[in-house]
């Protein structure tokens, strides 16, 4: 009768002891090596880097100083520059970070081959959005002595800003780009276009022409807080002018895998477009459910990844896709053509958006190094900001036509560049552009 | 340079976060996966009040240390009543819902967080380099560390040990457990908070994941990996884990990429390793650094005196005189009925579901009288004990204690008011040594109530000095003073029963409920400890013994009472009621 | 079921050391058990009587010596194999499982017993002998009182059906009359089934009446050993320890 305590009350007051709060630890070590599962599971979608050493002069780099400018050690030849890049090497968004290593590291030595420096690549790890790995890489870096930071995603920016900053360095991020809410950082400059917001005009545009009826659009995307304010605000100012109505806006957590009660809430409000904010592998969770829950409404995303393709299957073919797509089919340029067949031939799969701004990036670095050099400057961050400040424009892989390469143009007062996007559409995971366009309006539809 | 201090840094915010968490896990035994969390209350506050109403650094960290503290007592008010696997799942839901709250509100930042903060600045020195933070840092993380210490290691941290080891048994030596509970969630969580507003200013932004249940689980496994409930454990685990990843980084020459994985790797390898060799942590609880300097064979600094080394052998010598013909009997002359009741009950009555238990129980314990209760078992005594101390509330009747109704008052309560108790299963704090679980008993101490302890030093190092003399006294009247370093786990359990009569002894209670003293303990100690008993009515106790040792009961009691089937069904002298033929077949069966 | 010895002894201890950990406790302890006889282990509170029987039994470390069963050594075997050939160990704290009925504590104790019949027969006599236990037969063990619960674990530890039984202070926390017919049980268990009984008691008067012979451990060794007889008439058992 001596029942003052439940029997488990008793077992766990003298048995939960200390061996087993090891065993919670050892549960929360379980965790972390199962996040690095995740982290090793990205890399199933990009075949594996196994193939023999680039076949050398197999890509003919020799025109390259005909489109980039000119080398030698007024270039920066025999120099040897830092060159701090951080991305998500692990975690969920690893698939990132290694596709944008594979792009720097190209970048990297064709810019030696073109006789510019030897840019000593330094990689740091923000976890996939882990802000304090991203402020301790970016300390660790600007310790370092490195001038130029390449970083991806906004969520870690926040913490990289404050670092860099006071400290002077410059920072190009291709991976996210300034998105709307890093606009007009001193030392930041986003060289892709802001999404999705940049995409909102030609979009419209194209349902207009392809689904002449769709008046209603709804809008799931990433929760990201108050950022998504004046994404949301801007497409419904665009979305009036086409005659067109928001009638939907969900917000899903990031990393989100089950959408049943986003998209039944979606259904209620009978749409006949969503638009969707998502990366990584979300869109290939979304789409997967999208199609079993019997809407017919047409879905345009913000990206298109072959691993999230796999993650949804069949279903990717009713996906269409709008944002700063790198074709791969019919390259823009020659310098394109260049990149698409070197990335080939050295990692033996095929390359994509990021990749490709990542090479780029190394190559406006290059432009920026030659003009300070020109000016018999020292490589710091501040003379590399002024330098991008007198010329914003920089040659391109997007762009151009069969015989000149693209350019961009940063605009000085946003930081950020009008790029030139796709929309696109899949067939067995194969994508393919059917409409090209800028910020402002629709340019050329293929299909 | 400023690399090493960027480590340092962390490494220092680390610690402190550790230490705190220690307080409550290692010490109090209160497992909390919200440390983060609530240390995330500290930087986001900080973060908010910098940003948005432009308040200055050091106000900002007052602030921000403030709401977390409260944060922490308003979650311990669910957790008071809480076991301990559902603290883990209160608290994990707490952190879970804290950061979901700050991923979506839009005033917070969302995913993004509260970026932009101000670079902090002292007396007009900014703090902007990491060497320059560093500093500042440093002083408070080692005021935080001071004040752990003081609360750690002192009759505090020892009442938080032993609410860790048995909450019923703490309350029954009368310390107010909830008080306990509720201030050292404030605590740690206090210090969590101040940590997180740094953390917040060093990194100029507060952001859901750098407080995240990750973080937290990281922080238990810094906890767990330097020691649960060592001073120093924390400190070792939070510095190993926090530098094991730049050094792994800085010498294997393998990309950041794989270096992270490996991490990870070698993270789980190191921890299943060390669980197989040192389950208690790299710096175990008792881990004394004179014993292992002795075990290496170094001389020690001022050796000696260490705890519990020779005393008095307690055998044969010390009990002498009266052993073996019985210590004699009861003062046959007494008039029971004379002496005033202290305790009186009143048609006490508590039903479990379907059984009666207690049946309208009357009887009175008497003023430096011992009183015994017989009966077979499962006759109720133990349910009557437990009603008496308040661990379980009646269904009807009445408790007095010197006239003043306890009917429905807590244990500590009870006890605090001068009725004490001992368990059948004795209870002792398995994982503190013998003289802190009779030390603990000691009541009134100034070092185990927080303003006495940090503001008046002197009093609590007095009170502890006379808490140890009494409890060495209270040892040596069971026997056991040779034993008092010893951990009383490591005790048979007819010792644990001395030692538990001892810790009651200590508690200075002026009526004692004894719950089967005797049985378990050995024979030459049963007249012992029936000598101890008889003694304590002429030191002023009111005193009530359950036995079965009906030897023992015969030279203890003056007056007993027949319990059976949850009733009292005879009183008398023992002789009396084993005179009486009915009682006899009740009891001895035949 | 092995080999016996010729001379009956089912158990043996051989100078045995063992305790907790890299600290023994108990010193070289040497003793017999022979097939259906009583042996008591006396000593004061903390001689190592309760960890020579879980040494025995296999829940402390044996560090040196021999632990034979049937002439086997069995010394740090798993405890759930020494069960199974009939070595059981009635530890002294309250053993029951509190969120089970009695019934099912009871059934669990005989789970190693095959034979349904034999299982039937021992649960008649447990029940015969705690009586209280078949008014609560259905309850959970949690509710039974402490002196209930400890009539429980000497029940479950009397349904496996031992060979050899090893108890620890079986009459703890028992009513006189209780302790008494628990004695009475084991006795009749030995005459009738040739049980071998190890005993650690601090009841002295029920362990001289019950044992054949007696060891008396003092700090962790062996002092003294004799029939209680002969060593009642050469001292004052008191004083042995």
């Amino acid at each position: 009768m001596n029942d003052e305590k439940g029997y488990w009350d008793r077992f766990f007051e003298r048995r939960l002891s200390r061996r087993h709060l090891m065993r919670l630890g050892a549960l929360g070590a379980a965790g972390l090596a199962a996040g690095a599962y995740l982290a090793c599971g990205g890399e199933e979608g990009t075949p594996a880097t196994g193939t023999p050493a680039p076949r050398a002069g197999a890509v003919d780099l020799s025109k390259l100083n005909e489109w980039v400018g000119p080398g030698g050690p007024q270039a920066g030849q025999g120099q040897t520059i830092k060159l701090g890049v951080i991305l998500a090497l692990t975690g969920p968004g690893s698939y990132y970070g290694q596709i944008m290593t594979k792009g720097t590291d190209l970048g990297v030595e064709h810019v030696r081959a073109a006789g510019g420096p030897n840019f000593q690549v330094i990689y740091k790890d923000h976890k996939s959005g882990d802000v304090t790995a991203g402020a301790t890489a970016a300390r660790e870096l600007v310790n370092d002595g490195v001038q130029i930071i390449l970083s991806s995603y906004g969520a870690v920016l926040g913490s990289i800003l404050p670092v860099i900053q006071p400290a002077k360095v410059l920072a190009l991020d291709g991976g996210g780009g300034t998105s709307q809410i890093w606009k007009r950082q001193d030392y930041f400059w986003g060289t892709r276009a802001v999404i999705p917001d940049d995409t909102f005009n030609g979009v419209a545009q194209y349902i207009r022409r392809k689904l002449p009826n769709a008046r209603r659009i709804a809008s799931v995307g990433w929760d990201v807080g108050p950022a998504n304010d004046p994404v949301i605000a801007y497409l419904k100012q665009v979305l009036a002018a086409n005659n067109m109505e928001l009638v939907a806006e969900e917000r899903v957590q990031i990393g989100a895998t089950d959408y049943s009660t986003t998209l039944a809430r979606v259904r209620g409000t009978n749409p006949d477009v969503i638009l969707t904010g998502l990366w990584g592998l979300d869109p290939g969770y979304f789409m997967k459910q999208y199609v079993t829950s019997g809407m017919r409404a047409q879905v345009v995303g913000a990206e298109f990844t072959p691993d999230a393709c796999q993650v949804a299957g069949a279903a990717y073919d009713q996906y269409w896709f709008a944002f700063d797509y790198f074709d791969l089919e019919k390259p823009f340029n020659p310098w394109s053509k260049l990149f698409i067949d070197a990335f080939r031939q050295k990692y033996n799969q095929d390359p994509d958006f990021y990749a490709a701004n990542f090479y780029e990036k190394v190559f406006i670095v290059w432009e920026l190094v030659r003009r300070v050099l020109s000016r018999n400057q020292p490589i710091t961050g501040e003379n590399l900001q002024n330098a991008l400040k007198q010329n914003p424009t920089f040659k391109s892989l997007y762009g151009g036509d069969a015989n000149n390469v693209g350019t961009i143009t940063f605009d000085l007062e946003e930081h950020d560049v009008d790029k030139l996007q796709v929309i696109g559409k899949v067939s067995g995971c194969k994508p393919r552009v059917v409409a090209k366009m800028n910020r402002e309006r629709l340019l050329e539809v293929l299909d | 340079m400023e690399y090493r201090f960027d480590i340092a840094n962390q490494v220092l915010i680390f610690v402190v976060l550790s230490l705190s968490l220690n307080l409550l896990i290692g010490y109090a035994g209160q497992v909390s996966l919200a440390h983060a969390a609530i240390a995330g209350i500290g930087g986001y506050a900080a973060a908010k009040l910098a940003i948005a109403n432009g308040m200055d650094f050091v106000p900002s960290l007052v602030l921000a240390t403030l709401m977390a503290a409260a944060a922490g007592a308003f979650l311990s008010v669910p957790a008071l009543r809480l076991t301990v696997q559902h603290l883990i799942l209160l608290t994990l839901a707490a952190a879970v819902v804290l950061v979901t709250i700050a991923n979506s509100t839009r005033d917070l930042g969302g995913a993004y967080g509260l970026v932009g903060m101000p670079v902090p600045s002292i007396f007009g020195k900014s703090l902007a380099k990491p060497s320059q933070f560093f500093w500042f840092l440093l002083c408070v993380s080692a005021i935080c560390a001071l004040l752990y210490w003081r609360l750690a290691d002192s009759p505090y941290g020892r009442v938080l040990r032993a609410l860790r080891e048995d909450e019923l048994a703490a309350r029954a030596v009368g310390k107010n457990v909830f008080v306990y509970k509720v201030q050292v969630f404030a605590l740690a969580s206090a210090m969590a908070g101040l940590m997180g507003a740094l953390w917040a200013y060093y990194l100029r932004l507060a952001s859901p994941v750098q407080f995240n249940v990750t973080q937290s689980l990281l922080l238990v496994t810094m906890v767990i990996f330097g020691g649960m409930g060592s001073l120093l454990g924390p400190v070792v685990g939070a510095a190993l884990i926090v530098v094991s990843s730049p050094i792994l980084e800085k010498n294997l020459d393998i990309g950041a990429e794989k270096a992270a994985l490996i991490r990870l790797v070698i993270y789980g390898a190191a921890l299943v390793v060390l669980m197989r060799l040192r389950p208690e942590g790299l710096i175990p609880e008792h881990f004394s650094f004179r014993r292992a300097l002795a075990r290496l064979g170094l001389p020690l600094p001022g050796a000696g005196a260490a705890a519990g080394q020779q005393s008095p052998p307690p055998a044969a010598g010390a009990a002498d005189p009266a052993a073996p013909a019985g210590p004699g009997q009861p003062d046959a002359g007494i008039d029971i009925a004379a002496r005033t009741p202290v305790v009186t009950v009143e048609g006490l009555r508590k039903a479990f579901g379907g059984i009666v238990a207690v049946d309208g129980v009357d009887l009175a314990l008497r003023e430096r009288v011992v009183t015994g209760l017989v009966g077979p078992n499962g006759a109720g005594k133990t349910t009557l004990f437990n009603l008496l101390t308040g661990v379980i509330p009646p269904d009807g009747g009445t408790i007095r204690l010197k006239g003043k109704d306890i009917t429905g008052m807590t244990p500590d309560a009870i006890a605090r008011l001068g009725m004490a108790r001992s368990f059948q299963d004795v209870r002792l704090f398995l994982r503190m040594t013998v003289l802190e679980n009779v030390m603990l008993a000691y009541s009134r101490h100034p070092g185990e109530h927080l303003p006495l302890l940090l503001g008046a030093p002197l009093a609590t190092s007095r009170a502890e000095r006379r808490a140890r003399e009494l409890a060495l006294e209270c040892l040596s009247f069971v026997g056991l003073v040779d034993k008092a370093g010893m951990l009383a786990g490591g005790l048979s359990f007819g010792e644990q029963k001395l030692v538990a009569i001892a810790r009651l002894l200590a508690t200075g209670a002026d009526v004692l409920l004894l719950d089967e003293p005797i049985s378990g303990v050995d024979p030459q100690w049963v007249d012992r400890v029936a000598l101890v008993i008889r003694a304590l009515p002429a030191q002023g106790k009111t005193v009530c013994v359950v036995e079965h040792n009906l030897y023992a009961l015969g030279q203890l009691a003056d007056h007993c009472y027949f319990m059976e089937s949850g009733r009292i069904t005879a009183e008398g002298s023992l002789q009396e009621l084993m005179a009486d033929p009915r009682l006899i077949a009740a009891y001895f069966g035949a | 079921m092995g080999t016996q010895g010729s001379d009956g002894i089912v158990l043996q201890l051989e100078r045995v050391r063992a305790g907790y950990g890299g600290r023994p406790v108990v010193f070289d302890v040497s003793l017999q058990l022979r097939r259906g006889s009583v042996v008591a282990l006396l000593g004061h509170n903390g001689a190592g009587k309760s960890t020579t029987l879980r040494a025995i039994v296999g829940l402390a470390r044996v560090h040196a010596g021999a632990v034979l069963l049937d002439g086997r050594d069995i010394a740090n075997r798993p405890c759930e194999e020494n069960i199974r050939d009939g070595l059981v160990y009635l530890p002294q704290e309250r053993a029951v499982f509190g969120e089970l009925s009695v019934r099912d504590n009871l059934l669990l104790g005989a789970q190693v017993v095959k034979d349904r019949q034999a299982r039937e027969q021992r649960l008649e006599r447990v029940l015969t002998l705690f009586p209280v236990l078949r008014e609560r037969w259905a309850q959970p063990a949690r509710t039974l009182s402490g002196g209930q619960q400890r009539m429980l674990s000497v029940g479950i530890a009397l349904m496996a059906g031992a060979k050899v039984l090893l108890l620890d202070e079986p009459s703890l926390g028992l009513a006189p009359a209780v302790a008494q017919s628990l004695m009475n049980t084991i006795r009749e268990l030995v005459k009738s089934e040739g049980l071998s009984v190890l005993i650690v008691e601090q009841n002295l008067r029920l362990a001289l009446d019950l044992a054949q012979y007696l060891y008396i451990l003092r700090m962790g060794q062996l002092v003294l050993e004799g029939p209680p007889q002969e060593l009642e008439e050469q001292h004052q058992l008191w004083q042995l320890f």
